[in-house]
């Protein structure tokens, strides 16, 4: 590379420029990334840009590292998009993550504060004017009903004698000696400090600004004792203590939370709820079992259909291209369509299924109807693939077999059952343990043709009857008002540990592993 | 590892140019006060041609609208939302106010301007545990679209609107009664015009102890109007895909928001809008009665702008002014009594005199699942129980009240 390089000085020129185009457009691309991460705080985020950067430079400014050239993208990528997502979904999953429960202890205690501003029983307001008294961010303050005039200043309310105010046209105190007017640009500056303005009334009342001109007469219910950790509300005369997982609650009936909670860590409290809790182990017994039975039902017959049709298609026949083209077609059709298109033929009244069949079945509204529906579905989108490998490993058989087990007198049956079988099944079982790992995890067949349903809220249900457990995650994190992010994770590491472990045992099967390491 | 002079020269030209490419790429510093305003694709273009760069509603900010493609693209965007880009006042449905649980939005204090002119059910809907959090913009209501095909007005009663049904039935020209658009949202008027609905609502209070889907008149009249000889629907309420044979003329009427005048009207249907006729003439339906609102949130705080957002939301956005404003450019009814009463516009005057009859719609005590499951999902598995799978009224009725007691008493507390 290096004598092309001083061959001619076209050659060496120009690689030079465009290689650093390219690295000016991703340095630059880059570090804007990082500047608005760490503007937003995000520094965990503008850290990892920068050591890619670093990196970057480092790799692609020397001569050596050649196969880090090449595998750097590919292992940033597969760093950010694989990996991170797997430790934040194990992460989370050790956390009281749920609405309700969402932000940090420090914002959920800011919040119930915020709470606890309780207005006096009259809602008394004030006009606010603020400004400075006395170098102090100060505010004059007319109360509106009375039209009283106060000057709030280094924490105290104190009435004006109405001669010494000057007031404006509706009567509010805007001007006093020593008092000198902000406008509302200064003080939209200033609003970190005026926010927490709180003039003293007495009796434990303050006065406290709502906007920049205006205020009202509060009370602060809330006190946290640092000591015992204790909260206490004096509006309602109840102690509340922190549960550990992540809400303060009543003292005196601990059923009672005090909202916002914060996200708490506990490991094993989603994993524990999983296997104790009944209202979450009915559910997710039932649809584990019907995930794993989804799934392996799903393979054994697109196996079995796809491997008569290669068997059939094996023979000498009239037409065998077009019919081998026209089995591809479902394979080739995108799978949401045809998935949506076979949600309308089976609805009950205008299905064109129930239209064929005469009868108006509700296939949606029964379990056992809905749970045919999918495996009827998914066959019918599956089987080509299972056609074209089967189709493959077919002809990959050596022919003499065939022939040898014929002279021997073996019936065509004994020769598929005792002899094609086997083999088949040894070369395409990683497949059949890909494609099993694949539909456990098939969320588009579910939530387009069911949605997971049916299911009878009436009966204590909380999962429908064909819901998997990707589609039961996605309801628990995502499906209503009420999310628990937390329990979704951790059905997500279930699942990711159970399809890992499939995938490892297939890959082992298959000695891909062993042929690359 | 050895760097080459040819390496670091590379290097350092590549640093220049992306020092200078992203000079470029760098924005201008901010300003420090922008107010950042979250809305969806109907409500956001409007409020961008009123109130985007806006420095006089809130002097000392400007205003910044920003809205997204959908309201699921909003809500989604929501739920994932940090302080580093989240807004500062988020507008949408009264179910965001879900968000109060969680400590995302603030606690308002209404202007005295504000308390008398914003009724009080709209308060209570965007209130959580006896703090309001939110002020109403608008009203979201469904009216009932009589299709005049089948006569000049709607009748006076359910009962003569069902002998309608049963003799158009008989005759072949209709499939169904009356449609809910909406799903079970939009069949609440036909559930209270017989007896039965969510929760009571006297003198502006919401009853937890009165749940109204398992009494005595509500299971007399399911079982008169709403389930057949067979045990099964009579098909006068439809509430799942009947969208498309309301709009070919194959049912009486349909019940939805102003949100379907336009495709009902291109689909060539006539109709009259009003409420569902009760089961006496004096009597009426109650329709949900929900509100968008605009809610001043946590990360307002976060960015500096709390007190400039609550001014915009509780001295603009809820005033009658800036409702109006917002009317003009949306047809969305006002929420603020003093501008509802300014709107002219008959088809919104109807939707109004409807929404009278109404009954607030409470997220925080619909979507509660103490019971097992939520207003929405129990009403869901109560209809399709009794009115397709055959099951018993009274025994399904009074499961669906069992669950809706435990939510309604949680969420009172």
């Amino acid at each position: 590379m290096s004598k092309n390089y001083q061959r001619t000085g076209s050659v060496k020129l120009w690689p030079l420029i465009v290689k650093i185009l390219i690295m000016s457009l991703f340095a630059s691309g880059l570090g804007y990334m990082m500047y608005v991460a760490f503007l937003a705080g995000e520094n965990l985020i503008g850290g990892v840009l920068a050591v890619i950067l670093v990196a970057a430079f480092v790799v692609y400014s020397q001569k050596g590292l050649v196969p880090l050239k090449f595998l750097l993208p590919g292992i940033v990528l597969l760093a950010i998009f694989v990996v991170t997502p797997i430790l934040y979904t194990v992460l989370m999953s050790g956390f009281v993550y749920k609405t309700g429960n969402e932000i940090t202890r420090d914002q959920a205690l800011t919040q119930i504060y915020e709470t606890g501003y309780v207005p006096d029983e009259n809602y008394t307001a004030f006009y606010m004017t603020l400004g400075r008294y006395e170098g102090e961010v100060s505010a004059l303050l007319t109360e509106q009903m009375t039209m009283t005039a106060y000057l709030g200043t280094k924490g105290t309310a104190t009435v004006l004698d109405a001669a010494e105010v000057q007031l404006d046209e509706y009567g509010t105190a805007v001007g006093l000696e020593g008092f000198e007017p902000i406008s509302f640009e200064e003080a939209a500056t200033l609003e970190a400090e005026i926010i927490d303005l709180r003039f003293d009334m007495g009796e434990g009342k303050f006065i406290r600004p709502e906007s920049l001109d205006a205020a009202s007469l509060m009370i602060q219910a809330f006190t946290l004792d640092p000591a015992s950790g204790e909260l206490y509300d004096s509006v309602n005369d109840i102690t509340y203590v922190d549960n550990g997982e992540g809400n303060f609650v009543n003292k005196a009936n601990p059923e009672e939370k005090l909202f916002p909670g914060w996200r708490a860590f506990s490991p094993l409290e989603n994993y524990v709820g999983l296997v104790t809790d009944p209202v979450i182990r009915g559910p997710f017994i039932n649809v584990f079992i019907w995930t794993f039975s989804f799934a392996l039902i799903t393979v054994v017959t697109m196996f079995a259909a796809g491997l008569a049709l290669a068997i059939a298609l094996d023979k000498k026949l009239r037409f065998k291209g077009f019919y081998k083209s026209v089995l591809i077609l479902p394979y080739a059709i995108p799978s949401f369509m045809s998935i949506l298109i076979w949600n309308g033929m089976f609805n009950r009244d205008f299905g064109a299924v129930n239209q064929l069949l005469g009868a108006p079945i509700d296939w949606y509204n029964d379990p056992t109807l809905a749970k045919l529906v999918i495996l009827i579905v998914n066959l019918w989108l599956g089987f080509p693939y299972f056609y074209l490998i089967s189709s493959g490993a077919l002809q990959a058989l050596p022919g003499e077999l065939e022939e040898a087990a014929a002279i021997d007198g073996a019936s065509p049956g004994q020769i598929m059952a005792r002899i094609k079988l086997p083999l088949l099944l040894q070369i395409l079982s990683p497949l059949l343990i890909a494609s099993f790992a694949f539909n456990f995890n098939n969320f588009n067949i579910v939530y387009l043709l069911t949605n997971g349903g049916p299911i009878n809220v009436l009966a204590g249900e909380t999962a429908g009857a064909t819901d998997i457990l990707i589609t039961y995650a996605y309801k628990t994190a995502f499906g209503s008002a009420e999310q628990n992010l937390g329990l979704a994770s951790a059905i997500s590491v279930i699942m990711f540990f159970i399809v890992g472990g499939l995938s490892l045992w297939s890959l082992r099967r298959s000695k891909v592993l062993e042929s690359v390491m | 590892m050895k760097f080459t002079s040819r390496g670091f020269k590379a290097a350092a030209a590549v640093v220049a140019t992306a020092s200078l490419l992203g000079a470029g790429l760098l924005p201008a510093q901010a300003a420090p006060k922008t107010i950042t305003v979250w809305a969806d694709e109907t409500r956001g273009p409007q409020l961008k041609s009123l109130i985007d760069g806006n420095t006089t509603i809130a002097p000392g900010y400007v205003i910044k609208v920003k809205f997204f493609a959908s309201l699921t693209a909003l809500q989604s965007a929501w739920d994932k939302a940090t302080a580093a880009g989240g807004p500062d006042v988020l507008t949408g449905p009264a179910s965001f106010n879900a968000a109060a649980k969680s400590g995302k939005v603030l606690p308002l204090l209404y202007s005295k301007v504000a308390q008398s002119e914003i009724p009080a059910a709209a308060k209570q809907a965007l209130s959580y545990k006896g703090r309001t959090y939110g002020v109403p913009l608008d009203v979201d209501t469904t009216a009932m679209y009589w299709n005049t095909a089948f006569g000049a007005s709607a009748p006076a009663t359910i009962d003569a609107m069902y002998e309608i049904y049963k003799t158009q039935k008989a005759a072949g020209k209709v499939t169904g009664g009356i449609c809910a658009f909406d799903g079970t949202w939009g069949a609440h008027p036909v559930l209270t015009a017989l007896g039965g609905g969510a929760y009571g609502f006297t003198s502006n209070n919401a009853d937890a102890n009165k749940v109204l889907i398992n009494s005595a008149a509500f299971k007399a009249n399911v079982k008169k109007y709403l389930v057949g000889s067979d045990g099964k629907s009579t098909g006068f309420l439809k509430w799942d895909g009947c969208a498309d044979e309301y709009k070919a003329g194959k049912m009486l009427a349909a019940n939805t928001g102003a949100w379907n005048l336009d495709g009902i009207t291109a689909a060539g249907i006539k109709f009259t809008l009003g409420p569902v006729p009760g089961l006496t003439a004096s009597t009426k339906g109650s329709q949900w009665v929900n509100y968008s609102g605009a809610w001043v949130t946590s990360y307002a705080r976060t960015h500096g702008v709390e007190l400039g957002a609550k001014k915009l939301v509780v001295d603009w956005m809820a005033s009658a002014a800036g409702q109006l404003q917002m009317y003009a450019a949306g047809d969305r009814p006002p929420a603020n009594k003093k501008a509802a009463a300014a709107v002219k516009n008959a088809n919104t005057k109807a939707f109004a005199t409807a929404a009278a009859t109404g009954v607030p719609q409470f997220s925080a005590w619909l979507d509660d699942k103490t019971g097992g499951s939520n207003w929405y999902d129990t009403l869901g598995s109560t209809l399709t129980n009794m009115l397709v799978k055959g099951e018993p009224v009274d025994s399904t009725l009074d499961a669906a009240a069992a669950i809706l007691k435990k939510n309604f008493a949680n969420a009172s507390k």
